[in-house]
């Protein structure tokens, strides 16, 4: 069985909406880093705080700002030992922070490091009682000028050579969006399988 | 602008490549701005991407340059690599695997610029290649021993090893209604108790429990039942159970019943699956596809005599083009033959073996069955063979021969790669738990001396002196027991010290491995 280069009758270099590693991730979001940088630089111990379900980009946040800002990266697994959270490098981010057990909870929103939080439950009463400033931003909602944008992103990534690439257009996009509403996972996952059947570098078909 | 552009150019410009041959290129440096270069790397590896998280293997690291970099310079460095015996290039529904050759030139405080070109591995192709035979083509897997197979047949063939132990199925029935008693009792008893307080929810909770526990159990046994009428059920795949594409494997499945038996049928089914896992905890997602699937009847309606000895011979058949097995975390190509006895009016004996589908000369070594010889000690790496050109616009820049880097020191470049490309803390507390104990021995260069600290840091060396430097052309920190700070704190920067370590973290913002002092 003979194989070529990898996507290459698509001017690929692979499908552009498979699983992405974090640091891909963080260079293809779309997010308005230098707003949340500001803030986050803003005062002593402040501390941002993504709110969202599953799916809607809570991780894609916070690992743009953790490229754009440095500091420290946890991911709290659902199994298993917590990790070590580091003292020194700020910002500290912590994704699924709501995994934490409330006494390491606390004693983070005590410390002095300034926090970027990714979590499905609102931490507004523990960061108050903490005495720190804070600002919560909810992650919802989709429009298909800012999935084009995204999507763009990732074809582009993933482009060979010059030349035509698999597109979107706007009818398709429209359609992602009342199908799968802001969930952009579901999005990325109905993509992946029709490019995976795509012969040619032309628009994408649901 | 970039600090350089880099470009590969592969010396085959078709970029397809053979299991064994040697891939040979150029890597060359155009350089925009003054700066300093702590590497200048050229990585073969490679890489799956698709569904799953990325995994990644058998990579190679060549040093080519260190030194400092001038403006209108361009430097040009061949490269060698051999290409290790698999795994092949692959492109399924789920996962895909492809190789990359990598150039990066590591800045210190800058992004380092990089560049990654794919290309294609594949095996051997030859009709007339014969199993065990002095065909050339097997001469990449000659010598092959399990811990010597690619890493994703080794981890597959394991896989098996562990499946063949299965406990399930072997739970005795006395021990399962041991465990269904209990459960009765104990819902019985919670019944009654708060019966009074809580009604009909009070028999609601146990019951579902004392149901869940019995689901379970009698599940766990099931095959125990069906060997109540069968005897024990054997499934003997001969001679092994692997298999290569455009060929069969024949496997019998043989029990002789303690007393007269009908049976409905034997059937066997044969099939590959891919399975891809993406994201991790509760965000964990696994994908699976599968590829193909062929149903066997390997023996109709009959009755069976008691302590008669009966043998059923079924044959899976590999097309030629099947995807080999692949075992990789979060990405597996996996092959099975689900066997099924049917009895009726009684559970049927069920089972799933995994098969491994490899290329003809992996199956050749692992079917030889003759002693296995030492793998050849020598690094698959091996420096560029000419001395490498430079164009200059200023001066003029003379790269050294890359060296051959030793056995552990391409091993230490190897796990340094696999922490940076771990995408998640998970997949890193599987790296160290993998190594946990194991010590290096590393002529460190010394480039800085701090105290640790860190809030959750590690009880031997709070309070202690982190060292970072290089070793091996790889950067990483050493932390320190307290007890040797006054040791510790007299290095200078580019002091170089001979220390024992075992790798214990990873430290995401300098990206580069930490390791805990031993001795």
């Amino acid at each position: 069985m003979i194989q070529g280069l990898p996507f290459a009758h698509l001017n690929l270099r692979r499908n552009p909406f498979g699983e992405l590693p974090p640091d891909a991730r963080a260079v293809l979001a779309r997010i308005d880093a230098e707003r949340y940088a500001a803030l986050i630089d803003s005062a002593p111990r402040f501390a941002l705080q993504f709110v969202a379900h599953s799916g809607r980009g809570k991780t894609t946040h916070l690992l743009a700002l953790h490229a754009r800002l440095g500091g420290a990266y946890v991911l709290i697994p659902e199994d298993g030992p917590t990790p070590a959270i580091p003292a020194g490098p700020e910002p500290l981010l912590i994704d699924e922070s709501q995994r934490l057990p409330r006494r390491q909870l606390r004693r983070l929103f005590r410390g002095a490091a300034r926090l970027v939080l990714g979590t499905h439950e609102d931490h507004s009463r523990e960061l108050s009682k903490a005495g720190r400033p804070f600002e919560s931003v909810t992650i919802a909602g989709l429009d298909a000028a800012r999935l084009r944008d995204m999507l763009t992103a990732r074809i582009e990534a993933a482009r060979r050579g010059p030349g035509p690439v698999p597109r979107l257009t706007g009818p398709v996009l429209s359609e992602l969006i009342a199908r799968h509403g802001d969930n952009i996972r579901a999005i990325e996952h109905a993509l992946y399988a029709r490019v995976q059947t795509m012969e040619a570098p032309v628009e994408i078909s649901l | 602008m970039a600090k350089c552009d880099l470009k590969l150019i592969f010396e085959r410009p078709e970029r397809r490549f053979i299991v064994g041959e040697e891939v040979r290129g150029r890597l060359s440096v155009t350089v925009n701005a003054d700066c300093k270069c702590d590497a200048l790397t050229v990585e073969c590896l490679w890489e799956t991407h698709g569904r799953g998280n990325r995994s990644s293997g058998d990579s190679q690291i060549l040093n080519l340059f260190t030194g400092e970099l001038k403006a209108g310079e361009t430097h040009s460095h061949e490269f060698v690599f051999k290409v290790p015996a698999g795994p092949v290039t692959y492109h399924g529904e789920l996962i895909n695997i492809d190789w990359y050759i990598r150039g990066r030139v590591d800045v210190p405080w800058a992004i380092d610029p990089k560049i990654e070109e794919d290309f294609v591995v594949a095996e051997p192709e030859a009709a007339d290649v014969v199993l065990g035979g002095g065909s050339p083509l097997l001469e990449p897997y000659r010598g092959l021993k399990a811990d010597a197979l690619p890493a994703d047949f080794a981890r597959a063939l394991q896989a098996q090893a562990d499946l063949s132990g299965n406990p399930l199925g072997k739970v005795s029935l006395v021990v399962v209604g041991i465990f269904a008693a209990f459960a009765l009792v104990f819902s019985s008893i919670f019944a009654l108790v708060f019966a009074s307080d809580f009604g009909f929810g009070a028999c609601l909770i146990p019951g579902v429990f004392s149901l869940f526990v019995s689901v379970v159990g009698i599940k766990m046994a099931w095959n125990r039942f069906a060997q109540k009428k069968l005897g024990e059920v054997e499934v003997r795949f001969d001679p092994a159970p692997v298999g290569c594409r455009g060929g069969d494997r024949s496997f019998f499945v043989s029990f002789k019943p303690p007393g007269a038996v009908q049976i409905n049928a034997v059937t066997a089914k044969v099939s590959c699956q891919e399975v891809a896992v993406s994201g991790s905890g509760t965000n964990k997602t696994t994908h699976r596809k599968t590829l193909s699937e062929t149903e066997l009847e390997l023996g109709g309606a009959r009755a069976i005599n008691a302590d008669e000895v009966v043998v059923y011979e079924g044959k899976a058949s590999f097309p030629e083009d099947a995807a080999y097995t692949f075992q990789a975390p979060s990405n597996s190509v996996k092959w099975s033959v689900f066997v099924r006895v049917d009895v009726p009016r009684w559970p049927d004996w069920t089972h799933t073996f995994p098969i491994t589908l490899a290329p003809r000369g992996i199956v050749a070594a692992l079917e030889s069955g003759a002693p296995p010889k030492t793998s050849d000690p020598r690094p698959l790496i091996r420096p560029a063979d000419p001395e490498p050109e430079v164009e200059p616009a200023i001066a003029t820049k003379e790269a050294p021969p890359a060296e051959a880097p030793k056995p552990e020191a391409s091993e230490l470049a190897a796990v340094s790669a696999e922490l940076k490309t771990a995408g998640f803390s998970t997949d890193r507390e599987e790296i160290f738990k993998r190594l946990a104990g194991r010590v290096w021995s590393l002529t460190l260069t010394v480039e800085s001396v701090g105290s640790t600290s860190s809030f959750d840091a590690r009880d031997e060396t709070r309070d202690g002196q982190t060292v970072k430097g290089s070793a091996q052309g790889i950067e990483l920190g050493i932390q320190f027991q307290p007890e040797r700070s006054g040791e510790v704190s007299a290095w200078s920067a580019g002091d170089e010290k001979l220390i024992k370590a075992e790798l214990t973290g990873f430290e995401p913002l300098a990206k580069m491995p930490l390791f805990t002092a031993r001795g």
